[in-house]
């Protein structure tokens, strides 16, 4: 009785190191960080952007899970230059060739670029049409809640 | 049969079971301390520090929103108003005070939608150090500042909040 | 204590007592009650020995009867799954809150230290050039130092520079060298970063050879290290 007794003490021991362990791993293995995107100056998106490029060169992109969220004039981000015509609000469009091509780039790295659904309805945005490389899955109810749920879970905040 | 129970007392007395039945009240504890934060309502501090009219109605409708999602009684949110900030709650008889490039902003849909946010029970702090620098040194010039909220220094503030669990949003 | 008491006391421990021998230990236990606390305590260390030896030696095989063993080794194994899991919980969460890294490889920047547990640390994010916003930092960040250094409050403040709020630390440019000389002397408490990837891109891009002010220390990426310090528990102050 006390042999199969040491030897489940053993495996138990033994369980909750590696619990323990494997919590520390996934807990600060990969770095978990959100960028809070708001404002529709080009020349700061740009710089955004590559901050974030920089961010993944310095971690590595297996190490990270980024995530972009955008709203208010943020949107403009991914806003397609033909939709300044209907939409509301809006001064500037920056989805330009150049800008498609860096978000491209930083998506096949695992980026996750998320829209706030009040942004988007309330500025008459056809999401699927006017937003580059949309798709349902990007949309967050709130920016502002989206950026407090994810610091909840973990999630370092960054201002670019 | 003797022996077992014999020993079955002797358990009891002995100092292991109470370190074992501490350390299980320990786990619980730090379990339901580690499931408390999910369960609690939301802490969010907003940083305004930014005098721009445009910028800061768009940082009220974003806290407006945030409530919208989160419900009134889901989230305690506090809006620190630091730096040109401070010009969100500024009546416009303050004005004259101001230095040059800064308006008082507490006038109009601003004002309504100050109040609004107070009514859904957001808390707005104001940088006391912030409003000397621009001259203003009375809080009558104040759209209805408790005193409890005019904080000494805001800086000082967002790190008390985000200390105590506050989750940090600068829109 | 006779040796050959602690001898039983040992084997007692250990399980390893015939049904007799047990029953004869427990009977002198009851009699002295300084016996049984050392039962007790030779257990708990014995368990903890375990835990540090996370697999224990092989059982030795032995005949007999042991029917009392099973309380002690199920209070045993579950203290010592209580430990790992609790410890498995807690230590890398404190061990990652205090740590401090220097800036740069000749020691330069704030020591490693640990930090007491009331200690406040900031970490300043500054991506404006605008010196008016950059003089009220200054002014906010030297009020801070200069009102917890009087009341013997610990702080840590890093003000971390990239984009055009370089301009804060680039010799040509910023309006307070000396001002920044004159507190990063006052207080070893404070430390100003510039990132490197900003000063990389201005040389590429512009070709700008950028110098920095003395006191300014040098990391790889601005943001990196703002993420860095929001897991060590630092507050996040954007600019």
């Amino acid at each position: 009785m006390t042999r199969y007794l040491k030897f489940l003490l053993a495996g138990l021991i033994g369980l909750a190191v590696w619990t323990g362990a494997t919590a520390a791993e996934t807990g600060s293995a990969k770095q978990k960080v959100v960028y809070h995107i708001n404002g529709d100056d080009p020349k700061q998106q740009v710089g955004a952007l590559r901050n974030i490029q920089n961010h993944i060169n310095a971690v590595g992109k297996d190490n990270l899970d980024l995530r972009v969220v955008m709203h208010g004039n943020g949107l403009s981000l991914v806003l397609l230059p033909d939709a300044l015509k209907h939409t509301k609000g809006f001064k500037n469009a920056n989805a330009d060739a150049q800008q498609q091509a860096a978000i491209d780039n930083l998506k096949i790295q695992g980026v996750q670029f998320k829209v706030c659904a009040n942004t988007v309805k309330g500025r008459m945005v056809n999401a699927s049409e006017d937003l580059y490389d949309f798709s349902e899955a990007d949309i967050v109810p709130s920016g502002v809640a989206e950026l407090a749920i994810l610091q909840s879970q973990g999630f370092a905040y960054i201002k670019p | 049969m003797y022996d077992r129970q014999r020993e079955f007392r002797f358990a009891w007395k002995c100092p292991l079971w109470f370190c074992f039945a501490g350390l299980v009240g320990l786990l619980v504890w730090t379990g339901a301390a580690y499931a408390a934060p999910d369960s609690a309502r939301q802490q969010v501090v907003y940083h305004i520090s930014d005098g721009d009219p445009d910028r800061q109605r768009s940082a009220l409708r974003n806290v407006a929103n945030h409530l919208n999602i989160l419900g009134d009684d889901g989230a305690d949110i506090v809006v620190v108003l630091q730096g040109d900030g401070v010009t969100l709650l500024l009546r416009p008889d303050a004005q004259p005070q101001l230095p040059g490039g800064l308006s008082a902003n507490a006038t109009g849909e601003v004002r309504i939608g100050i109040e609004d946010l107070r009514l859904r029970g957001v808390r707005f702090e104001v940088c006391a150090h912030s409003l000397a620098r621009r001259g203003i040194d009375d809080d009558r010039y104040l759209l209805d500042v408790d005193p409890a909220d005019l904080v000494p220094s805001g800086i000082d503030e967002l790190v008390r909040l985000q200390r105590a669990g506050y989750t940090y949003i600068k829109p | 204590m006779s040796s050959s008491n602690e001898l039983d006391l040992n084997a007692f421990v250990d399980g390893e007592l015939t049904a007799d021998q047990q029953a004869e230990f427990l009977e002198a236990m009851r009699d002295d009650p300084e016996l049984a606390r050392q039962a007790c305590e030779l257990g708990q260390l014995k368990a903890q020995l375990r835990l540090a030896y996370a697999s224990p030696p092989p059982p030795r095989l032995r005949g007999g009867a042991r029917v009392g063993a099973s309380w002690r080794a199920i209070a045993a194994s579950g203290i010592l799954l209580v430990l790992g899991v609790v410890a498995g919980w807690l230590l890398p969460d404190d061990v990652e809150r205090n740590r401090f890294v220097v800036l740069d490889a000749d020691g330069r920047g704030q020591t490693p230290a640990t930090a007491a547990n009331d200690e406040t640390r900031i970490v300043f994010h500054l991506t404006n050039a605008d010196p008016l916003v950059a003089a009220e930092l200054l002014d906010e960040v030297e009020g801070m130092l200069a009102a917890y250094q009087a009341d013997h409050r610990p702080l840590r403040v890093e003000v971390v520079s990239h984009s055009d709020g370089l301009a804060l630390l680039r010799q040509s440019l910023t309006a307070y060298g000396t001002r920044i000389h004159e507190l990063a002397q006052r207080f070893p408490n404070l430390t100003f970063v510039a990132c490197r990837n900003t000063i990389d891109r201005l040389r590429v891009e512009r070709g700008i050879e950028v110098r920095l002010v003395p006191d300014a220390e040098v990391i790889d990426s601005g943001v990196n290290h703002v993420v860095r310090r929001q897991k060590e528990g630092w507050s996040y102050i954007r600019v």
